[in-house]
């Protein structure tokens, strides 16, 4: 099987997985305690005649079965609702906050890889030296700290004591620079960066730490592999062997890690957005089931939920790329 | 019939530092091997010959550590050591450096197949590569004519079609396959001495008997010298010239194959030969060697074997055995012949001139109260 | 000295086991559709009989891949079969649920070929030996506790090593705790799946004489698989020979090293390498690899690589014996004398196979042709409508069209053969009281002919 069927299969099974999903979260959200229409007409004397006019204007009276269909239908079509409390459909609501979360945990993701994965390396090369230990203990801190407290410190020394960055919001790349009232494309990227640094390191050092760990013992199994010994007895130099020999076998436990590390960073980024005051979906969704905003909720994880099953489609992939011994289901 | 000796080991002893103890894994051995031939070193597991054959390559590393010996390959001193005043043994000037070992003899001069086909390829790259990118790193040969020559090596060992399996990885091919795969790795590199640690023991029977075949032809056409490790006796009948019998980090026994099995001198290569079963007449009876092999963290004091050796004396416990050159009887007609030549040589005070004739047999053969170094009995 | 179950107490030297037509399938992967299909099935064992009888060690040898531990796990119901029946002193395995074979394992042991991963690390030496029998509710704790010490003893260990754990134990150590395990519940038959492949040679020694010793004292039946003939010559009474899920060859021992009758079995005793400098036979050498067993070779499976393959035309096959392919492309005659037809199937396989090159010839069929008379026909080349299948077929090489001219050859001159079209089976029946099973038609024309 080649890889396009592969890929076309795993999207097709994706499908019975995301409609479960949308199952359970509809159930779960209708079993919250509260009545959204009471919220949304707080503070206003109305009675029963309004109240029955709301409910029905947002199909509230109907029976269970009946509104996921609606629902559900509506969401094919790329309908994911109306948002009560924002009065906006969810769709344009997905729209605006979906770019900066995915900055944030595209950015934390990259941070992670590319300080996580020469540390590892290094540390299995030097396994039992002193920087082994260092970064030992760097990667104890890092998962073991919970990451808005990592938010709220960073903020405190680099924001508040040193003054050198902001303390929160973020500047997007893709806005006019006017928008901010800044003089050119070159300052609206660098005062991205500067937003971006804090919250990109306090949601990224939990990946970073586990990434650094699976790194140091798969390569030093790589290390120790017989095919790594045979390329020493052939004269391959040291750099060479750990470059090159161990390294790329060394990748797939990471690849494997890595995609499934991808649902604690989006649930990470739930609580950056909070200490950041950033407005992506994990802040929006916080405030919509505060505010009990039925279909935002439900938005919104759909909407986390397909971009996890995506990441899990992705490392399946990569990974049967990247291992040529991983068939594809089929036999040849 | 005297070919030019290549390779000369002397003494060499290999020490692993481990919280147990020293494993004194090679504690003393000595051999050599000489231009066109396959030179066999057989023993039983724990008995030092792979750490032996990765000392020639100075591949050990921690907690081991070549500890003793010299090792001349041609000019180059690949282990030498020098006493200083205080009694302690430092590396010698013309010891080559790791570097020097890389450039000089790894690859492009002692090449090494190991034992797991399987394990010894790098999964993900393609067989082709692994092969062109040893050539490359090993002769003077580049892209595209490294590639080439990786090719026609890999018709060379009998692969089919090896163009179009070049980009093959290793898992697509079969372990017989494989192991021949890596015999054109070592080969394409030119080396004047393969070590091959016991190629076949993972193979089925009849591939075995196909990369013994290409083994031998392969030998004749490039004159290369083969230093074969095998547990399996009849491998050495059939491919070595010479044979060295270790036995717990120690040569018991060495000579031409045919003394070996026909003027068998030491008694554990006698009881070897004895305990195993043959495929060309049935045996009516094994008889094993009693006992197990010692650690090699507090070897048996003197001869090694004394725990089991069934002609054991006191002597064998208070006297370090010597190599002794043993009777130019090579065709086994009971006389000795002038200029026959000599290799047969066994560590076995029996045919030495140390008192082992007036001494007292030991007490029952098989797990005897271990003598160790150091102990007095 | 029989076991627990039945009061049918089977005499030594009678049928204890009677495998009847088994096979044994596995699914591979291939997806849903080509599972049902079972065009995806490794058909590990196919369609064996055989008998076991009481006392005897009976081998099953041969290479990876050839089914013996597949077989001997079948026969002792670690998986049930495919198809095909299984009697154990008369009684239809087959026919009995797992919960009704339970009671039954009491009489069928085994022992594997790690020593190492066998034994429970966290246990007793004693307990270890002691599981069967609580496992079947024999003895009281006393009796058990007292048989173990015996088994040690038996074994060669002795009754104090009771309360060692496995990794005070060598391997040769361990390897005889499994023995003690095997033997706790007074079996009938041990299967021991290469019991010393994994130790020592000197070691090795030791265990199989402790194994004769314990089949001596307790009249026990070994089922004993392993790929080393030189350890099989010395233990075993019968010998089986597998081939990619057939049994190729089943003699008793002598009569099977000093004459094996079938190709593979000579193949397979001929490539061993002897201990002994001046052994004067030249090692054969089999040449190829064996074909998958997800599309095994029709007929007999070992005819791909066979030096014997029979002549199409030297037995009368019907047509829808063979394959369409091979129907049609068989010729009118061949009556080609032995060497040229055994250079015609060199030639064959060297195609299929493409153990040559033609870089250094010219392109044209002549000079091909040329090429190939003289490196596969020397001395013996073919005439007639044989030479001209050989002639399109160095037509194709010059082409580069390799697998045609594979197709081509083997369509003509393999696939009608009887080996081909037919799986052989033969019983002999020799001088001696045994029988003797070859699957090979070379002996076609001698007594019985059980095929099915």
């Amino acid at each position: 099987m080649t890889l396009l069927r592969y890929t076309i299969r795993r999207i097709l099974q994706a499908i019975p997985v995301l409609i479960g999903i949308s199952f359970i979260t509809f159930v779960l959200v209708n079993a919250l305690p509260g009545d959204p229409v009471a919220i949304m007409l707080e503070g206003q004397e109305v009675d029963q005649e309004t109240i029955e006019a709301v409910e029905r204007r947002y199909g509230l009276d109907r029976p269970f079965h009946e509104r996921f269909v609606t629902y559900m239908l509506g969401l094919i079509q790329g309908d994911l609702g109306y948002s009560f409390h924002r009065d906006m459909p969810v769709s344009t609501l997905m729209w605006i906050r979906l770019g900066p979360t995915l900055l944030l945990v595209i950015s934390a993701f990259v941070f992670a890889l590319v300080t996580a994965v020469p540390l590892g390396v290094l540390a299995a090369k030097r396994r039992n030296e002193p920087t082994d230990h260092v970064s030992r203990i760097i990667a104890l801190i890092g998962v073991s700290t919970p990451s808005f407290w990592i938010g709220i410190m960073l903020i405190l020394i680099f924001a508040v004591w040193l003054g050198w960055l902001p303390s929160g919001r973020l500047v997007y790349p893709w806005r006019d620079p006017a928008h901010y009232g800044f003089d050119g494309r070159l300052e609206l990227y660098y005062q991205t960066i500067r937003h971006l640094l804090l919250p990109m390191v306090a949601l990224g050092t939990l990946q970073m730490a586990t990434i650094m760990r699976i790194e140091r013992s798969s390569m030093v199994e790589s290390l120790q592999e017989e095919y790594v010994q045979l390329a020493r007895a052939y004269g391959v130099p040291e750099r060479t062997i750990l470059r090159k020999h161990a390294f790329r076998s060394a990748q797939l436990p990471i690849i494997t890690i890595v995609g499934l590390n991808l649902s604690t960073a989006l649930g990470g980024a739930v609580l950056i957005e909070t200490v950041f005051e950033i407005n992506g979906m994990g802040r929006l969704l916080i405030q919509s089931i505060q505010q009990l905003d039925y279909q935002v909720v439900m938005g919104v994880t759909i909407v986390l939920a397909t971009i996890f099953v995506i990441g899990v489609i992705i490392t399946d992939i990569s990974y049967a790329y990247v291992d040529p011994r991983v068939s594809y289901g089929d036999r040849d | 019939m005297s070919n030019e000796t290549i390779l000369e080991v002397d003494g060499l002893k290999t020490h692993f530092y481990t919280e147990q103890g020293v494993v004194r894994a090679v504690d003393g051995v000595s051999f050599d091997v000489r231009e066109r031939e396959i030179v066999g070193i057989v023993g039983e597991s724990g008995a030092g010959k792979s750490v032996a054959t990765t000392s020639i390559l100075r591949l050990i590393e921690e907690p081991g550590q070549i500890v003793d010996g010299e090792i001349t390959y041609r000019d180059l001193t690949i282990v030498g050591f020098e006493e200083q005043d205080d009694g302690t043994l430092t590396p010698r000037e013309a010891m080559l450096s790791n570097r020097e070992m890389r450039d000089q003899v790894r690859g492009n001069e002692i090449a090494i197949i190991f034992q797991d086909p399987m394990e010894s390829l790098n999964p993900v790259y393609s067989v082709g590569h692994q092969v062109t990118e040893f050539i490359e790193l090993n002769r003077e040969l580049s892209g595209g004519d490294a590639r080439q020559e990786a090719i026609d090596m890999l018709r060379e060992v009998g692969i089919p079609e090896p163009e179009n399996r070049f980009d093959d990885y290793p898992h697509e091919f079969s372990g017989g396959m494989r192991q021949r795969v890596l015999i054109a790795m070592a080969l394409g590199c030119r080396p004047t001495l393969i070590i091959a640690d016991e190629p076949t023991t993972a193979l089925d029977v009849t591939v075995e008997g196909q990369i013994l075949d290409l083994v031998k032809d392969l030998q004749t056409k490039y004159g290369t010298s083969f230093i074969w490790v095998t547990h399996d006796m009849g491998i050495v009948a059939e491919i070595c010239d010479r044979v060295n019998v270790m036995y717990l980090g120690e040569i018991v026994e060495q000579g031409p194959v045919d003394d070996i099995f026909h003027d068998t001198k030491h008694p554990y290569t006698q009881k070897l030969l004895e305990s195993i079963p043959r495929p060309d007449r049935t045996v009516t009876e094994l008889d094993p060697i009693a006992g197990t092999m010692p650690s090699a963290i507090n070897p048996p004091r003197a001869c090694r074997f004394h725990t089991r050796c069934p002609d054991a004396r006191v002597a064998c416990t208070e006297v370090e055995p010597r190599f002794v050159a043993v009777g130019n009887d090579a065709d086994g007609d009971g006389d000795e012949h002038e200029g026959e030549h000599n290799d047969h040589r066994t560590a076995c005070i029996k045919y030495d001139d140390v008192g082992y004739w007036d001494s007292v047999p030991l007490e029952k053969v098989g797990d005897r109260d271990i003598q160790y170094v150091g102990d007095r009995s | 000295m029989s076991g627990g179950t039945a009061d049918e107490g089977v005499a030594t030297g009678e049928t204890l086991m009677e495998v009847d037509g088994m096979s044994k399938y596995f699914q591979s992967e291939g997806g849903f559709l080509a599972s049902l299909r079972g065009a995806a099935d490794v058909k590990a064992v196919d369609d064996v009989t055989f008998d076991i009888k009481k006392g005897e060690t009976l081998a099953l040898v041969g290479e990876s891949g050839c089914g013996k531990s597949t077989l001997a796990r079948t026969i002792l119901q670690l998986h049930r079969p495919t198809e095909g029946s299984i009697r154990f002193k008369g009684t239809d395995l087959t026919d009995l649920s797992s919960r009704e074979i339970r009671p039954l394992r009491q009489d069928m042991q085994m022992v594997f070929q790690d020593p190492h991963s066998s034994l429970n690390p966290r246990l007793k030496v004693g307990q270890i030996i002691e599981e069967p029998m609580k496992a079947h509710d024999m003895y009281d704790a006393a009796g058990r506790r007292e048989r173990a010490e015996k088994l040690l003893e038996s074994v060669g260990l002795e009754a104090a090593h009771y309360h060692r754990y496995p990794h005070e134990f060598s391997g040769g150590q361990r390897q005889r705790v499994n023995l003690a395990r095997a033997f706790s519940t007074d079996p009938e038959i041990i299967m021991c799946d290469e019991p010393t492949s994994a130790l020592d040679v000197s070691v090795q020694a030791q265990v199989l004489n402790v194994m004769k010793r314990l089949q001596d004292e307790f009249g026990v039946t070994y089922l004993f698989i392993s790929h080393d003939m030189s350890v099989v010559r010395y233990v075993a009474d019968r010998v089986a020979v597998m081939y990619l899920g057939h049994v190729a060859e089943l003699a008793e021992k002598e009569a099977l090293f000093e004459n094996p009758k079938h190709p593979y079995t000579r193949a397979l005793l001929d490539s061993i390498p002897v201990p002994d400098p001046r052994s004067t036979g030249e090692r054969g050498t089999l040449a190829g690899d064996v074909p998958s067993p997800t599309n095994p070779p029709s007929g007999c499976r070992f005819r791909t690589r066979c030096p014997k393959l029979i002549q199409p035309g030297t037995y009368d096959v019907t047509r829808e014996e063979l394959a369409d392919d091979a129907a049609g492309a068989a010729l009118q005659s061949y009556d080609l004398d032995e060497p040229t037809w055994r250079n015609v199937i060199g030639f064959v396989r060297a195609v299929d196979r493409r153990s040559f090159t033609l870089e250094n010839v010219e392109d044209s069929p002549d000079a091909v042709r040329a090429f190939l008379d003289e490196r596969f026909f020397a001395g013996s080349t073919p005439s007639g409508e044989p030479a001209d299948v050989i002639d399109d077929a160095a037509r194709l090489l010059a082409e580069e069209r390799w697998d045609e001219a594979a197709d081509h050859l083997r369509t003509t001159f393999e696939e009608p053969s009887i080996c081909a079209a037919r799986r052989p089976a033969y019983v002999l029946e020799e001088d001696v009281e045994e029988e003797r099973f070859v699957a090979c038609h070379l002996y076609r024309d001698s007594e019985t002919d059980s095929s099915h």
